[in-house]
């Protein structure tokens, strides 16, 4: 039952955005926080969540939906992210068709999330697109059109090998419930192909590094709060992706092309990190940074230990949270300086303090000091990762020092030096905004095991006891 | 109880220091920050009875942490860790008690203060943590604190530069840590100290050779980490930029606390880590002695003086620990932290005296504007010049005797010694007692009473501290290896008197050339480390990242638009394909069914 309210009560919310003007705002956050609340409903209360209705019969889908921990702790941190992002939304034009696509992407998002048939998360899949490619074309900056279009076509790329692998489940295992699937687990032999097929889907929009040619465009062209949840939420989807449907259902496969994704997650984990000190674009820093880590992240689940996965989930949750920070705290510097351009500011912690504290801790938190949850997600994936792949691991490592460089470098050149830009510092209004997503960064890195201990075993490798 | 408030309460301190610390006066600030410290002391004062009185343990389990084995938030204390406990709390209330006066007019007092609590906090976590991860929570922090700090004056470009290269200096060590922590996960599966005490040491004299090689890179690789956070060679460069912070985080950070972590990580590991590698910590921390008294020689601002005196003797630390003297180590880094506290707030009280001057050229004559300051930096000047019976005699006395078997280590502890004493000769002379030669020195006014009375505190530990601890009257929980015999000490109160005297007689009468410029030039700028890693590390990153932005990056967005292109090409000839003739939609359909009968007969 929960689970198919998850995405039902979005899609109502954007019906009564559609005739709402005036409430479309409170009502896309008040939805996105009816997300958050249903799914730890869900989980607190320990109910059964999952519906199950036949459907389309010859093609062997069905509805079949779901909420367990790991579902649920990704609908919460989206819900969070989308009632913040909604709530940032302030100045847009044409609100009502806004927030009801806005409601819209949170209806697909928490389908992907909740599906648990293939042919049914497909579909959930494409639909994100739709709002999100419409939400970045007509309220995104000056590149906006080039910036979409060339998003669409990297996505839909990858998804068209998405379903050619779930055509080919479909006729040769004759189902496509992920349970069923799950139960009658394909020949480690054949494993390779689907797997991969599956796959490209992930790596384009997660995005793994040589695959993230759309990410600095689209970070720097969609609306801040549209680019909030592409990078904090939509860019999860592909995590949990690659951990339920390819480890989940052709674990031989992703083993056997281990040595190749870790090596290219390694790589790119560096190569974001080494890119990220050199923008001047704050929202190209945090597109190179967050390849950084979404690449880290990449790393942990390739690696596929228990612990690496753990570490993986919680570096998706801390990412969410600190990418969300770092836009918004991006934002409200850009609009004191009138410039997204690092060269514009200089010296602002005079003028603006609170933002400079703020813009502080979120950086703190992203390059992963003990204490917040960069460090939980990044010292467990990277723990996990050394015990399969140790090599990768070491030089993933020095991901630490280059952190330091683009993260400090960036808070010198904005907010250290003699004032350059000067601005009123943050209304109140606006630190609301930021301060939940810090309180939860400092929560989940001190209390790292209330996230992952939600993560459920049948999710885990089973072989390797950790404890 | 005791043990979870002792480190609680600092953080408790940090957090309305940071967050309501603007709705109370500045003063009030200050003062709250420190009485959280001073009743951290106070718990701090509790245990050591409660130690004296016959405890040898004290745990404290405050629930789990990551989801790795032994990462939980446990606490242990022993009595090895008690004497630093007390110290790092004591000196840091003495010097956030300074920092109320020497901060009076700065207007960033509040993040000041909450670093400053949040700092002593993560100190103390690296004496107290129960496993490795705790203790690398509270080694990364400790560095954070470092950075803010380091860059409080934010108006201040070289602030801000000289604490991010501090923090990326640091990490460079971290980082090695980790992989280091990682082996030793791979080698024990947990992270607690206790337990990986327990699984090593017996198993050091059986290890396989290739558990030996792990062993082997896991010390390598902490060694490397202890390094970085101790500044020493060669990763020292961070310390002598990190005196742009205010003097008071000097005095603490980077001389009392923070920079002593690297010795206290080799006393706790000292049993688990590798014995080749502990005995190269001793051979690292010899030359990086040597080296950096002859640079502390050469300096002509005096924060930079103590900055590489302090680099210097945590070399004598490191090759205490290094040789396995855990109560000599331990020893020289109170006394240590004892006497340059004192040296370092003393020279804030000689800038707050005479407008932040730090050229010792220009100073001279302070003794008679500023008496109160001039006996506290003697009493440093003293400890640190190890004359008797200041503390710093008795404690490298300590390091010299755990060295005696070791003719080579001995000569370079000696050495040491002697450049200590003269350099600090030289800065007292130079500062105190030379005749003024600027207006700033001549009208120089003394420090209010709540900076004095701190400094003085600190002076008389140095004072009395090694003595009490020589004398048998503090227990520092580890019992001496090795009594040193009295040839030896009679060696080394001569030499530190020899070298003292001499420095004050040269320097008497103010600043006078001994060696040709280029040589002092040279070592004033540290030999080259800093020109070194500009060119070797900085400029090639610098450079790889700019090739990849413009190379790789170009060639993954060129790619990009080519394969847009190639779709809008493939669409076009797909539109061909749907021209309606059925005899191409049958060549299709026939192709498809042959690719797809291909792909699942091959299965």
């Amino acid at each position: 039952m929960i689970a198919s309210a998850l995405v039902v009560v979005p899609l109502v919310a954007a019906i009564l955005c559609v005739s709402a003007t005036r409430l479309a705002r409170p009502i896309a956050v008040v939805a996105s926080l009816a997300v958050v609340a249903l799914a730890l409903a869900a989980l607190i209360s320990g109910a059964p969540t999952s519906a199950s209705v036949a459907w389309a019969g010859p093609l062997h889908a069905g509805y079949s939906v779901a909420a367990d921990g790991l579902t649920v702790i990704f609908l919460a941190l989206g819900g969070v992210l989308f009632a913040i992002g909604a709530a940032a939304s302030s100045r847009v034009g044409h609100r009502r068709a806004y927030f009801a696509l806005w409601c819209l992407l949170i209806a697909a998002v928490d389908g992907v999330f909740v599906a648990r048939d293939l042919a049914l998360f497909f579909v959930f899949w494409e639909a994100m697109l739709i709002p999100l490619a419409i939400l970045m074309w007509q309220w995104g900056g000056p590149d906006r059109r080039g910036a979409t279009l060339r998003f669409l076509l990297y996505t839909m790329t990858g998804s068209a090998f998405l379903l050619a692998a779930i055509a080919a489940l479909a006729a040769s295992r004759g189902t496509l419930d992920l349970a069923e699937l799950a139960s009658r687990p394909v020949a480690a032999s054949g494993q390779l192909l689907p797997a991969m097929l599956l796959l490209a889907a992930f790596v384009v929009k997660l995005p793994l590094f040589p695959f993230h040619a759309w990410l600095p465009r689209a970070y720097v062209a969609a609306p801040i709060p549209v680019a909030l949840v592409l990078s904090g939420i939509v860019a999860k989807t592909a995590v949990y992706g690659i951990m339920r449907l390819c480890l989940g259902l052709f674990p031989d496969g992703m083993a056997t092309a281990a040595p190749v994704l870790v090596a290219l997650a390694a790589v790119g984990t560096l190569y974001g990190a080494l890119l990220a000190t050199r923008q001047d674009d704050l929202r190209r820093f945090i597109a190179f940074s967050s390849l950084s880590h979404l690449n880290l992240i990449g790393l942990a689940l390739f690696a596929a230990t228990a612990t690496s996965l753990r570490g993986a989930v919680l570096a998706s949750v801390s990412h969410g949270l600190v990418v969300a920070a770092l836009f918004l705290l991006v934002a409200m510097l850009a609009s004191r300086t009138s410039s997204f351009a690092l060269s514009r500011a200089g010296g602002l912690a005079a003028s603006t303090p609170v933002l400079a504290a703020f813009s502080t801790l979120a950086i703190v938190a992203a390059i992963g000091v003990p204490g917040t949850s960069g460090f939980a997600g990044e010292f467990t994936m990277l723990a996990g990762t050394f015990e399969r792949f140790p090599a990768a691991a070491s030089v993933a490592t020095l991901v630490v020092i280059l952190a330091a460089m683009y993260g400090l470098g960036m808070l010198r050149r904005a907010y250290h030096g003699p004032p350059l830009a000067a601005g009123v510092d943050l209304a109140w209004r606006e630190r609301l905004l930021v301060i939940p997503l810090l309180v939860l960064v400092i929560a989940v890195g001190v209390v790292p095991r209330v996230v992952s201990d939600r993560i459920p075993d049948d999710t885990l490798p089973s072989v390797e006891v950790t404890r | 109880m005791t043990l979870a408030l002792l480190v609680a309460l600092p953080l408790a301190g940090a957090v309305p220091t940071a967050v309501a610390g603007g709705l109370v006066g500045r003063r009030t600030v200050g003062s709250i920050a420190t009485l959280f410290i001073a009743l951290s002391f106070g718990a701090a004062v509790a245990m050591a009875q409660a130690f004296a009185a016959g405890k040898t343990q004290l745990v404290a389990e405050l629930g789990p942490w990551l989801p790795i084995r032994g990462a939980d938030l446990s606490l242990v204390i022993t009595p090895v860790t008690v004497p630093l406990v007390l110290m790092v709390t004591g000196v840091s209330t003495l010097i956030a008690l300074y920092s109320i006066g020497y901060l009076a007019h700065d207007t960033g007092v509040r993040r000041y203060f909450a670093a400053i609590d949040l700092f002593v906090f993560a100190m103390l976590l690296i004496v107290v943590a129960s496993n490795l991860l705790l203790l690398f929570a509270g080694w990364e922090l400790v560095g954070l604190c470092s950075y803010l700090l380091i860059a409080h004056w934010r108006d201040r470009p070289a602030a801000a530069a000289a604490g991010v290269k501090a923090f990326v200096v640091n990490r460079v060590g971290d980082a090695a840590f980790l992989v280091g922590l990682f082996m030793f996960l791979g080698l024990v599966n947990t992270v607690d100290l206790a337990e990986i005490t327990r699984r090593v040491q017996p198993a050091l004299q059986q290890l396989t050779v290739e558990a030996n090689a792990q062993l082997f890179a896991a010390s390598v690789l902490l060694l490397i980490g202890a390094l970085a956070k101790s500044a020493q060679l060669p990763l020292h460069v961070w310390l002598p930029d990190a005196m742009e912070g205010p003097t008071p985080v000097s005095a603490l950070i980077h001389a009392a606390t923070m920079v002593t972590a690297g010795v206290v990580l080799l006393v706790r590991l000292g049993s688990v880590l590798h014995p080749d590698v502990l005995f190269g910590a001793a051979i690292i921390g010899v030359i990086t002695a040597l080296f950096a008294a002859v640079v502390a020689l050469a300096q002509i601002d005096h924060k930079r003086v103590l900055a590489w005196s302090t680099i210097s003797q945590i070399g004598l630390m490191f090759v205490g620990a290094g040789v396995g003297a855990a109560f000599a180590a331990l020893f020289h880094l109170i006394a240590h932290a004892f006497f340059k506290a004192a040296l370092f707030l003393g020279s804030g009280s000689v800038m707050h005296a005479t407008d932040e001057e730090l050229d010792i050229r220009r100073l001279g004559g302070l003794a008679r504007r500023t008496p109160l300051t001039t006996i506290a930096f003697a009493c440093g000047a003293a400890g640190l010049a190890a004359l008797p019976p200041a503390a710093g005699f008795f404690s490298k006395e300590a390091i010299a005797a755990a060295v005696m078997d070791r003719p080579i280590l001995l000569v370079g502890v000696l050495a040491t010694s002697a450049l200590s004493a003269l350099y600090a000769a030289r800065l007292f002379a130079l500062v105190f007692v030379a005749p003024p030669s600027s207006d700033q020195a001549r009208h120089a006014r003394e420090s209010p009473p709540v900076m004095l009375v701190p400094l003085l505190a600190l002076a008389a530990g140095a004072l009395v501290f090694g003595a009490l601890v020589a004398g048998g009257t503090v227990p520092l929980g580890v019992t001496p290896s090795a009594e040193a015999p009295l040839a030896l000490s009679l060696t080394s109160a001569a030499l530190a008197l020899a070298f003292a005297a001499a420095g004050l007689a040269i320097y008497w009468r103010g600043p006078r050339a001994i060696v040709p410029a280029r040589v002092s030039n040279a070592a004033r700028a540290g030999f080259g480390f800093d020109t070194l890693y500009l060119a070797a590390a900085v400029i090639p990153v610098r450079a790889i990242a700019q090739v990849l932005e413009q190379g790789s990056e170009a060639l993954v967005q060129l790619i990009a638009d080519l394969v847009g292109r190639a779709v809008i090409a493939g669409s076009a000839l797909a539109r061909r394909m749907q021209g309606g003739y059925v005899r191409s939609y049958e060549a299709l359909l026939l192709a498809a069914a042959v690719a797809l009968l291909a792909y699942w007969s091959i299965r």
